[in-house]
This record gives C-alpha cells, sequence and structure tokens, in this order.
C-alpha cells in the first residue's frame, strides 16, 4: 500500500488505524521512524521494557515463596539457586528416606529406626553439595559479588537441612515413629556440618564420604559394643556432645570463609594459579 | 579509579605464583602478558578481590581489599570474569545474567531487567536470551560471562582471558566494545594474545614468572624492537624468529643477519619477542 | 502476512517474534491515547509496558471475539487505573467514553487525507516545516535535526504541538 502519511499524527494522537494501516507499520520502517519521532511516548524505551519482561522467567515455586515470607529477592534468588535443592537432588534423598520408611511399616517395632539412622547419611550428601567451589559452577562469579559469605554460607546450610528435615519428618511419620523427637535432629545436624566442613575444603565428594565414613563409624562402633545402642547413639550424653560438636564446626567453618574473605579455593586453589 | 600494588607477593605453599609487584595502573585499558604460569590469573584473583596476598598491599582507589568494609564496597565497583567460567546449565542466559545482577544488588526489578537486556545487547546475544546456556556454543557462553561482568555498570573490569574461544569476528566486536568501556573506567584484562593488547590496550604489562618484565604503552613495547627487525634473502638461523613470508623474503628478528638486510618496521608482538628472549625460562608455578 | 490473530496464536506458542510485530502494529495508537487518558508521561509508559507484557505471558485471555485491538486497550486501560490508584500525584485517568471506539470512528469518518494537508498548512511555520520533513518526506528526526541545527528534543515538541492541533483540528 501507499505510506498513509496524513493518519499518522492522528494515530500517534491515540486513532485506531484500520488493520492494513498498522500492518503496514509494522514493516515500513520509514512510517515506524515517522510515527515514533510524532508518539508523545519513547516507544523504543518502552519496547526494551517489554522485551526484557518477555524474556526474563518467572521465579520459581521456592524463590516467590520466600519473597512472600519477606526475604530480600537477591537472597531469595541465591537461596533458590542452591544445587543440592535440585529436584533430582530432592527425589534422590527423598526416595532413600521413603525405602527405609517403608521398610520399618513392614516390620514395625524392630530394633533401631532405619529413618532416623539414614537421615544423617542423607543431610550429609546433600549439605556437602550446597556451597564452595566445587559444588556451585558459578562460585567464583558469586564470590566476587557484595553477597556476604558468611550470609551466603548460613543460608545455603540452613536451606538445605530445613528441606532435609522436612524429608525426615515426613518418613519418620510414614513409618510409625513419633515424627518430632530429638534423635534425628542434632546428629543430622553435626554429620551435616562435618560434611559441608570438609566439602568447602576439599571436594564435595570427599566431603559427603567424610560425613558418611563419621556416621557409619559411630552406629557400627556402638552396636557391637553395647546391647542398648540406641542410648549410646541419641542418650543425653551423646545429644549434647552433637549439640557442642556441631557448634565448634560450625565456627569452624565460619571463622574459615570470614578468614579467606568470602573465597575458599580448597585443593584446587594451586592448580589453577 | 586508580590502583596500586606495592610489594605484593603470592606463594602456594612453595610455590611463588607473584613475587614482589608493584605497579600503579590509571584510567584506561591495561593488558596483562605473559605465558601461562607467569601470574595473570593470580594477579587477576587479587584484583577481583578473591585471593589476599602473602606478603604486599594493595589499594583500589584507596580501598584496601583486605579490610572488609572496603572489600565490600569494592565488589560493588567490580565487574569480574574468571578464567574457568563457571555457568549454571539449565538457566536461561538471561536468567543466569539477572541472578548476578541482583547479586550485585540491583534490586529494582524491572530496572534490573533493563539492564540484563541492555548488557545481553552489548555482547549480541539478545536474540538467544531465552536459550538455556546449556544450548550455547563456547563462544556464546564466554558473552555470557562478559554480560554479568558488564550488568551493574561496574567502574573496575577485571577480565581474564576475555578473548578466549571468541571466532575472529566476535572478537573484532569485543574490542570495540572494549574501547567504548574503557573511557571512565579501569579495565584491566589478561590475554595471551599479543595481538589483543596492541589493538585496544592504552598500557601493557608484561608478567613474567612471576615479576613484572615490562610495563609501559604498546608503543613502547613496539619501540623496543625498533632496529631489529630486518627483511632478507636468506633464512637467519642464529635469530630470534625467522620466517618465509609470501613475499619470499625471510622476516628476521633479531640482529642484523648477515649480507643484504632491509629494516622492517617492527610490531608488538616483535616488541614482544624480543623483550621475553632476554629473560630466561619463565618459572612454572 | 499474518494477522493479528495469528501472532496471539503464534504469542501462545512462545513466538517473541510475534510479540514484537504485535507491538509495532499497536504500541503507536495506544501509546498516544494513553497519553491522552493521564497527564503523568511514566504512568503512560508504564501502562504500554504492561499492556504487553500481560499479552505476552496470557495470549489465551483474549477469547477471539472482536478486534485484537480492543482487547490491548481494555488490558492498557485497566492497567493505567490500577497503576494511577496506587500513585497520589496523579490525577485519575480520563474515563474511557472520551477516548473510546466512538470517539475513534467519527475521526477515522471524517479523515481524508485533504483535510489533514489543510490542517498542517494551518501550523505555524516551524511546526509545519518539521512535520512536512518528518511525516510527510519520512527524512529521520536526526538527520533533520543536523539539517536545522536544532536539538532533537526541540524538534519533538514541535513535533507534539503539531500532532495535538491536527488532532483537534479534525475532531471539531
Amino acid at each position: 500500500m501507499s505510506h498513509p502519511r496524513a493518519l499518522l499524527p492522528l494515530i500517534a494522537e491515540g486513532l485506531r488505524p484500520p488493520e492494513d494501516v498498522r500492518a503496514h507499520l509494522a514493516s515500513c520502517e520509514s512510517c515506524a521512524d515517522a510515527v515514533e519521532a510524532l508518539s508523545p511516548l519513547d516507544l523504543g524505551y518502552v519496547w526494551d521494557g517489554v522485551a526484557s519482561e518477555a524474556d526474563a522467567p518467572r521465579p520459581g515455586v521456592l524463590e516467590r515463596a520466600l519473597v512472600r515470607c519477606g526475604v530480600g529477592d537477591g537472597t531469595a534468588r541465591f537461596v533458590a539457586a542452591t544445587p543440592s535443592l535440585r529436584p533430582e537432588w530432592l527425589l534422590a534423598s527423598a526416595g532413600t528416606l521413603a525405602l527405609a520408611a517403608l521398610g520399618m511399616a513392614a516390620r514395625p517395632g524392630n530394633g533401631l529406626s532405619l529413618v532416623v539412622l539414614l537421615a544423617p547419611v542423607v543431610a550429609a550428601a546433600l549439605v556437602a553439595f550446597a556451597y564452595g567451589p566445587a559444588s556451585d559452577d558459578a562460585y567464583e562469579l558469586v564470590a566476587a559479588t557484595p553477597l556476604s559469605p558468611l550470609l551466603a554460607l548460613l543460608l545455603r546450610l540452613a536451606v538445605v537441612l530445613s528441606a532435609n528435615s522436612v524429608l525426615v519428618l515426613a518418613a519418620d511419620v510414614v513409618a510409625g515413629g513419633p515424627g518430632l523427637r530429638p534423635s534425628w535432629f542434632l546428629p543430622m545436624t553435626f554429620v551435616a556440618l562435618v560434611a559441608a566442613g570438609v566439602g568447602v575444603r576439599t571436594s564435595p565428594l570427599l566431603g559427603a564420604g567424610a560425613g558418611i565414613a563419621l556416621w557409619s563409624a559411630a552406629v557400627f562402633t556402638t552396636v557391637s559394643l553395647s546391647e542398648e545402642p540406641e542410648r549410646l547413639l541419641w542418650g543425653a550424653v551423646a545429644q549434647v556432645l552433637y549439640a557442642v560438636g556441631s557448634v565448634a564446626v560450625l565456627a569452624a567453618l565460619c571463622a574459615l570463609v570470614v578468614r579467606s574473605g568470602g573465597f575458599v579455593t580448597g585443593a584446587n586453589e594451586r592448580r589453577t594459579a | 579509579m586508580r590502583i596500586e600494588l606495592r610489594g605484593v607477593s603470592k606463594s602456594y605453599g612453595a610455590v611463588r605464583a607473584l613475587d614482589s609487584v608493584d605497579l600503579d595502573l590509571s584510567h584506561g585499558i591495561t593488558g596483562l602478558l605473559g605465558p601461562n604460569g607467569a601470574g595473570k590469573t593470580t594477579l587477576m584473583r587479587i584484583l577481583a578481590t578473591l585471593l589476599s596476598p602473602s606478603a604486599g598491599s594493595v589499594r583500589v582507589e584507596g580501598l584496601d581489599p583486605s579490610k572488609p568494609r572496603d572489600r565490600l564496597e569494592l565488589r560493588r565497583r567490580l565487574g569480574y570474569l574468571p578464567q574457568d567460567l563457571g555457568l549454571y546449565p539449565r538457566f536461561t542466559v538471561f536468567e543466569f545474567v539477572d541472578y548476578l545482577a541482583i547479586l550485585k544488588e540491583l534490586d529494582e526489578r524491572r530496572d534490573r531487567h533493563r539492564r540484563v537486556r541492555a548488557a545481553l545487547a552489548a555482547v549480541g546475544l539478545e536474540d538467544v536470551a531465552r536459550r538455556k546456556i546449556k544450548t550455547l556454543s563456547g563462544g556464546m557462553a564466554r558473552r555470557v560471562g562478559i554480560a554479568q561482568a558488564l550488568v551493574a555498570d561496574p567502574s573496575l573490569l577485571v577480565l581474564d582471558e576475555p578473548t578466549a574461544g571468541l571466532d575472529p569476528q566476535q572478537r573484532a566486536r569485543f574490542r570495540e566494545l572494549l574501547a567504548s568501556l574503557g573511557e571512565g573506567r579501569q579495565v584491566v584484562l589478561s590475554t595471551h594474545l599479543v595481538e589483543d593488547v596492541a589493538a585496544i590496550c592504552t598500557s601493557v604489562v608484561v608478567l613474567w614468572g612471576g615479576r613484572v618484565a615490562f610495563h609501559g604503552t604498546p608503543q613502547d613495547l613496539r619501540e623496543r624492537a625498533a632496529g631489529r627487525v630486518w627483511s632478507t634473502a636468506e633464512p637467519s638461523p642464529g635469530a630470534l624468529t625467522s620466517w618465509r613470508t609470501e613475499t619470499g623474503a625471510y622476516r628476521v628478528v633479531g640482529d642484523r643477519p648477515a649480507g643484504d638486510a632491509a629494516e622492517l618496521p617492527p610490531t608488538v608482538e616483535d616488541g614482544y619477542l624480543l623483550l621475553t628472549s632476554g629473560l630466561g625460562e619463565p618459572v612454572h608455578a | 502476512m499474518r494477522t493479528d490473530e495469528e501472532l496471539i496464536a503464534a504469542m501462545a506458542d512462545g513466538d517473541r517474534g510475534a510479540l514484537e510485530l504485535l507491538y509495532r502494529r499497536h504500541s503507536p495508537w495506544l501509546a498516544g491515547r494513553l497519553a491522552r487518558a493521564t497527564s503523568s508521561r511514566d504512568l503512560a509508559e508504564e501502562a504500554l509496558q504492561d499492556c504487553f507484557v500481560a499479552a505476552w505471558r496470557n495470549p489465551r485471555s483474549w477469547r477471539g471475539e472482536g478486534d485484537v485491538g480492543a482487547w490491548l486497550w481494555a488490558i492498557a486501560r485497566r492497567r493505567l487505573a490500577s497503576l494511577a490508584r496506587k500513585r497520589v500525584d496523579v490525577p485519575s485517568p480520563v474515563p474511557d467514553e472520551a477516548l473510546g471506539e466512538a470517539a475513534d470512528q467519527q475521526a477515522l469518518a471524517n479523515l481524508d487525507a485533504a483535510r489533514v494537508r489543510a490542517a498542517v498548512d494551518r501550523l505555524p511555520s516551524e511546526q509545519r516545516d518539521v512535520v512536512e520533513r518528518v511525516v510527510f518526506r519520512g527524512q529521520r528526526l536526526v538527520d533533520v535535526a543536523r539539517c536545522l541545527g536544532v536539538p532533537v528534543g526541540t524538534l519533538k515538541s514541535r513535533l507534539h504541538r503539531a500532532r495535538r492541533q491536527i488532532r483537534a483540528e479534525m475532531d471539531a
């Protein structure tokens, strides 16, 4: 069609043109430039805004939930990007605990609770892969941002331990246990923190391995030494030890992160020097 | 921005990656040249507030990265591209740059999204904004890294090997971008391509075995080869380099060869070769 | 060439190019109406942006009845109203009746190129010159600015005055 030039000032004043004129505006550079010059609004600027919002992904479920609870945008996004909170990790953990729970439910009242025994093992794996140069691909990029490294560490630990606690709680209830009980929480936390500490300094795999080895050793020793392994593993004395141990490991981990200025290079520091 | 390094050393166990480095850098684009293991990445990480030196002091615009408060302030002004760039393969291009932008305290969502789009446009990635990072080529991934370094409008840009993995067109485009970014801010980039430095840098630092072997303008480096580059009819085995050019004559860098020889204008690369030939084998960290 | 309806369908399949085309077709007149509905330019721009973002995120809210333009205007109008409610410093937007379809149809019916030309001819000479160059000869604003040695901003404000004057004459 010929250029609908006489219409352009009226379109720029809000007149809705017929469809053929609209199509012309989208395909004719010269008319588009003229109408943009006439427009009372900055059409290019608005388009940049439209395009950027269209390209921006919608925040995920966890991130939206955190923001609704009053958590800052940046913090929420950082938590939601935790490597070991990805669906396959959570599914694997939930699966392991579910198997244990079903086993327990099939043969109730039979000695040590499998769920409670496995809780620290699952937590060690999840936590070791939550933070650190080897488990977070963008660790070095994140470390160079103003995000407080201590906050970053604590956030990741807290969110992964919470997720794991929910899974254990559910599994314990399925298995016929009381759910909320002190027997699993403190040993789980302690073993997870050991895994995190070793993991940050070396590699997540070694970290998880260290946590699991520590817990297995404790379980086998008590089972072979004592008639009442529950008392030794979960009694008052043991709980105090777990609590003290957790605080000590956490303090050491925080000190390490603070002293390094947020860039814990661990074992691979020399390789990339 | 002004960067001052005084007696900066960094050791990993027995290996000395940096050995009493003194440097003063002011506005413009500084290129860090040197072979692998010369200490480039260590120096970049120190400037990016990620490593603290074993000895010596660092000041960036008066800020001391060893003090937590100064370090935080510096990180607010910093754009950093690491050599080993780690991205989240399952994020989209936009999502990843937006993630870093949010960590860089760009809290206002709409404004942040606009900046992300502008940063992606600056590196020519606006059309793949919604693609997953795992579907990108190596050169595109590198450009995602450059986009995240630019997104918060930093006054100090630390770019470790920014042109690695880029093809010649992308490199040319990147140089244009960088030349425009160099105005009004401090850019430090490391590279092993002398041509990058010759094309865009206002100053050059050559690191060799953890020490500063040269600091000056690209022209200064080129001048070192003045009167040491020749064209002859015969190969010159004793020279530093000697190769047959497309005209059939030999281009010789080094002392004046025997026989007929015409002096040629030197390049920055000639200067670099002559400089480093006098330094012996670099100590590999 | 794709119709508006086809563009909406393509957007539902995630086609960003379709969004851009839809924007190029509809943003000019929507911008004009929003700017007439409110005295705040920021608000009008925000409403225009929100309108297309909403269309992109939820293209299925178009039920396939009537004109796509009417659907877009309904979204833009709602967004403008809700944005204006949050801002105490901005007077509430002009009610839709004053801007809506009836006025449009009237203007379209009255429209004839000769009348627009006549309205342009009655403009003050400075304004007429810019309209002549930019609208009728298709010169780019930056080129006109260089040619006349006048800043782009000045030319823009001349165009704005001219545009309002022309519309007023056509509505009369």
